[in-house]
């Protein structure tokens, strides 16, 4: 990631209306290097710095009004005031710009970055985490921090490394599995888990049981393809044997066909007995008597609102009424407050149905011309017929057993057998093969429908697959987990100690002679034999940390300081001017004119005058009538409430002779 | 592919790596770990996105799976 800082615009609030912009002079869009902004306190550059960290993180979003009011120009004279931030990431402009609504106490953000501008705060998705406030602190130097990675109580040198190496990564990605097991955990339930032993018995009990009614059904159907072969052979000796003269074969073939007939008239007559079983209104007349008394019962005069109140709407808006009649006012008005009692919810249109059935079956339908007990009684007539004429059939071969043929009885015998076993199997392989009915349950252990079973167990399956996976899923979460948290303590223990050797070589550089050395970092920085560090020494400590941090990290990012010399005597502070251009891309420092001594010269031979862009800028007030009064005649800008010289010779001699405190 | 360490420092990879390691957890579990650190660091993969989350746990899941088949 490439974040470049490209200037701000402040217009309306508790600092001059300042616009910097700190890109080159040759016409060039990239920001100089280093940036001077030499600002007298009292010029507003807690209100810029706390503007600037807002508009990286999107703070000011929940600011409280009373503190977004602390913005506000002292004076009241703007109801309303705003920030812009531009910058740069990886190439592309990216705007923050926030409006203060001082009378309701708000902040409104709007977003542009590359060609799109959205009325919110919404960076760039790659750019979110280095815009978490923890980081941001560490981009946008504070005065405190130095001292707060020295604090005993405080963890921001360690929520620093967090930051800029992206540790918090490893906690979210743990969180998100923790998540993603709770999800899963709520959806299959505690109990169910707890059960996963009996879940996988009953799913081998039900794949057991599919697997044996599957190799039954394989049994059953060779043994009957054997049988009917055996029948057809049977049939054919008993043949033989009553088919002895033309005039027995003549007798058994009428009787053959007389049977198949009274099948075919049995199988008739029962269709037409289940199709009058089909339509319970006609099976009796209390049924239908029933059926009516229901429907007076249903709810009368409801149609669905979710269908039919657009109907009421339009009639409202017709000349007539669909009865023909004109629509009055009063009609209008009427109508509109009773449409509400004809409308019900959805179901009133199942119900609506359900009557316009019963009518339509019953009401006004003559009844059946056939009754149904006389259809029953036909159907039983066509079975006796044929029962008797099967006995005829089978009395014939009978006969000729008595007459003698011993043979012909051994056959009958043995095609006796072999029938009822086919209907055995018939009748199995039918059980076997059948639909599941809604009858059909689970506690049935004699149940033989294997399409029942094989549901049983496919749902069996789907519970303990689901189980076993939300099992699998906490125990690879736990796992996983460990890792991270492990990783993330190796991560910290391993690169603070890098961070303090290299901190370390930096102190012996910029603090040589002091004895200042860092000996670990437990939550913030521990001193090596001694308690405190004077204000100068913390300081060099806080630069050393993040140039470490810096120089490690694998992006460039602007580094923006308040005071960064302040604190320094004047050869520390030249040790920092000039390490601060190998530290960061892009340095912009805060400073007063006590801080140039030393500092500034280093940082000119260190980065080269050429990229470094000097800015003073100040309030316009009696307190600054000397600078006023010295302005040169090129390079100044007038702003509401303050004025901007660029230029090194007006920066270099620039005194400030009085201060007020900052806001 | 990018490697990890052009998107972590050097001593978080290794972290991860050697953790994974010490839970006795296969090369190819560290290197999902860590591919999906750099997903959600590069903003390829969102940590409050469901289905981002449930696709990189599936490939860990799949990593520990065959590192238990090997073992036996």
């Amino acid at each position: 990631v490439k974040l470049e800082l490209l200037g701000w615009e402040a217009k309306g609030m508790r600092c001059p209306d300042f616009t910097f912009d700190f890109r080159g002079k040759d016409g060039s869009d990239d920001p100089v290097p280093v940036t001077l902004l030499q600002m007298p306190n009292g010029t507003g550059k807690t209100t810029t710095l706390k503007c600037l960290r807002a508009a990286l993180t999107g703070e000011a979003r929940t600011w409280e009004p009373h503190y977004v009011r602390s913005f506000q120009r002292r004076d009241g004279s703007a109801d309303a005031g705003s920030f812009e931030l531009r910058l740069r990431f990886d190439n592309s402009p990216l705007t923050f710009h926030m409006d203060f609504d001082f009378s309701a106490g708000s902040v409104h953000y709007s977003t542009t970055f590359q060609r799109g501008c959205k009325a919110k705060y919404d960076p760039p998705v790659e750019l979110l985490r280095f815009l978490d406030p923890h980081f941001v602190n560490l981009i946008i130097f504070d005065g405190e921090l130095p001292q707060a990675l020295l604090d005993a109580g405080s963890t921001r040198a360690e929520e620093g490394i967090e930051a800029f190496f992206q540790l918090y990564l490893l906690d979210e990605i743990g969180e998100a599995l923790h998540e993603l097991w709770e999800r899963r955990a709520d959806k299959v339930g505690a109990t169910a888990q707890a059960g996963l032993t009996a879940r996988r018995n009953r799913r081998n009990e039900l794949k057991r049981r599919v697997s044996e009614l599957r190799a039954a059904l394989r049994t059953a159907s060779e043994e009957r393809t054997r049988v009917e072969k055996e029948v057809d052979e049977l049939k054919s000796q008993r043949n033989a044997h009553t088919g002895r003269t033309d005039e027995l074969r003549k007798e058994r073939e009428e009787l053959e066909q007389a049977l198949d007939d009274a099948r075919n008239v049995v199988g008739a007559r029962a269709i037409r007995l289940m199709e009058r079983l089909r339509e319970p209104h006609r099976l009796h007349p209390r049924v239908s008597g029933a059926l009516v008394q229901l429907r007076d019962h249903l709810d009368r005069l409801k149609l669905p609102e979710s269908t039919s109140r657009q109907f009421f709407e339009e009639l409202l808006d017709e000349p007539e009424c669909i009865c023909g009649r004109p629509i009055d006012e009063e009609a209008r008005q009427r109508i509109q407050e009773t449409a509400e009692r004809f409308l019900g919810d959805d179901t009133a249109g199942v119900i609506n149905a359900l009557k316009s059935d019963i009518v339509r079956m019953i009401d006004g339908r003559k009844a059946p011309d056939v009754s149904l007990s006389e259809l029953a009684s036909e159907f039983a007539e066509a079975a006796h017929s044929r029962d008797a004429v099967a006995t005829r059939l089978s009395g014939t071969a009978r006969k000729l057993v008595e007459e003698g043929d011993e043979e012909l009885g051994v056959i009958l015998h043995r095609l006796s057998e072999k029938e009822q076993r086919l209907v055995q199997l018939t009748d199995l392989i039918d059980e076997l093969t059948r639909k599941p009915r809604p009858t059909d349950r689970k506690s049935d252990e004699s149940l033989l429908c294997i399409s029942f079973w094989e549901r049983e167990y496919s749902k069996a399956e789907e519970d303990y697959a689901e189980v076993t996976k939300t099992i699998a899923l906490r125990e690879n979460t736990e796992r996983l987990q460990r890792i991270l948290t492990r990783a993330r303590q190796m991560a910290i223990e391993r690169l603070g100690e890098a961070i303090v050797k290299d901190m370390n070589a930096t102190l012996d550089s910029i603090l040589e002679g002091h004895g200042i050395r860092i000996s670990g970092i437990e939550r913030s920085l521990l001193l090596e034999g001694q308690e405190g560090a004077s204000q100068g020494q913390t300081l060099a400590v806080g630069y050393s940390f993040l140039s470490t941090l810096f120089a490690r990290g694998q992006n460039e990012l602007p580094f923006v300081v308040d005071a960064p010399a302040l604190a320094l005597d004047t050869r520390v502070a030249a040790e920092v001017g000039a390490t601060l251009p190998q530290i960061c891309p892009q340095f912009v420092g805060f400073i007063i004119d006590r801080e140039r001594e030393g500092f500034v010269p280093a940082l000119e031979r260190a980065a080269g005058a050429e990229n470094l862009l000097y800015i003073t800028a100040f309030a316009d007030r009696p307190v600054n009538q000397e600078l006023l009064e010295g302005l040169p005649r090129t390079g100044v800008s007038r702003v509401e409430q303050g004025v901007i010289v660029e230029g090194r010779d007006f920066f270099a001699s620039a005194h400030f002779s009085g201060e007020e405190s900052d806001g | 592919m990018t490697r990890p360490e052009e998107v972590f420092d050097a001593e978080v990879v290794s972290a991860v790596r050697e953790a994974v390691q010490e839970d006795g957890g296969s090369d190819l579990l560290a290197e999902r770990v860590l591919a999906w650190l750099q997903a959600v660091a590069r903003g390829e993969s969102s940590v409050r996105k469901p289905s981002d989350v449930e696709e990189h746990y599936q490939a860990l899941a799949a990593a520990i799976e065959d590192a238990k088949e090997e073992e036996r």
